[in-house]
């Protein structure tokens, strides 16, 4: 897989407790209510990723109410 | 703190998103969202494990759109993970995770304040668990 720069630098140190898709998933299983926060993915998400969209560009409405004073 | 390899967090997304049939992609620039929030939060938490959860969800609510449509359930994953990582049990409900993201990307919320909403659901392995707060009404006077 090709890599960006940022990621080139991090590489796993021995330490680090590593996890595979299939044990996340069981934890997943687990621990979360898969239904309720797919749900919540599905309803808010488009609002929720729309929202940092606009954060990261500096475009969100209460920024552009506080550089507006 | 938890590591991943790419293929596993890429297969983690997806299976997240065919579980409720979404056609969402995923590519290296998720995987390197993860990696840097990795390594941002192992700093943050500076050596104290039972700080890695909090630093963990922080770091990677900050890039929650590299994950979007499966963003809250694949941050959620993670976190349980750092924390059965270091042999906690974590009790927050996803409704308060929700509004805890929320205030993340807002800014409402730094990481002291964080680190004492996780700390006081952080549950050892095999620990009692704390029973119920009962609360009596002050009698009138």
């Amino acid at each position: 897989m090709a890599r960006t720069n940022a990621a080139q630098k991090l590489e796993p140190l021995p330490e680090r407790e590593r996890f595979t898709a299939r044990e996340l998933l069981a934890i997943a299983e687990a621990h979360i209510d898969l239904k309720a926060v797919g749900e919540a993915d599905r309803k808010y998400g488009n609002d929720y990723a729309r929202e940092l969209a606009d954060l990261e560009a500096g475009n969100h409405p209460t920024q552009r109410a506080k550089n507006a004073g | 703190m938890i590591w991943v390899e790419a293929d596993d967090l890429l297969a983690l997304l997806h299976a997240l998103a065919e579980r409720d049939g979404l056609a969402a992609r995923f590519d290296e620039r998720a995987v390197a969202a993860a990696w840097e929030a990795f390594e941002e939060a192992e700093q943050r938490a500076a050596g104290q494990s039972h700080d890695e959860p909090c630093a963990l969800f922080l770091s990677l609510s900050r890039r929650s759109l590299a994950f979007h449509p499966v963003a809250r359930r694949f941050i959620e994953t993670l976190v349980h993970a750092q924390a059965t990582g270091i042999g906690y049990e974590l009790n927050i409900n996803h409704t308060e995770f929700a509004v805890l993201s929320a205030r993340i990307a807002l800014g409402g919320i730094d990481f002291l304040e964080l680190r004492g909403w996780f700390a006081a659901r952080l549950r050892a392995f095999g620990a009692k668990r704390e029973p119920p707060v009962r609360r009596r009404l002050p009698r009138p006077k």
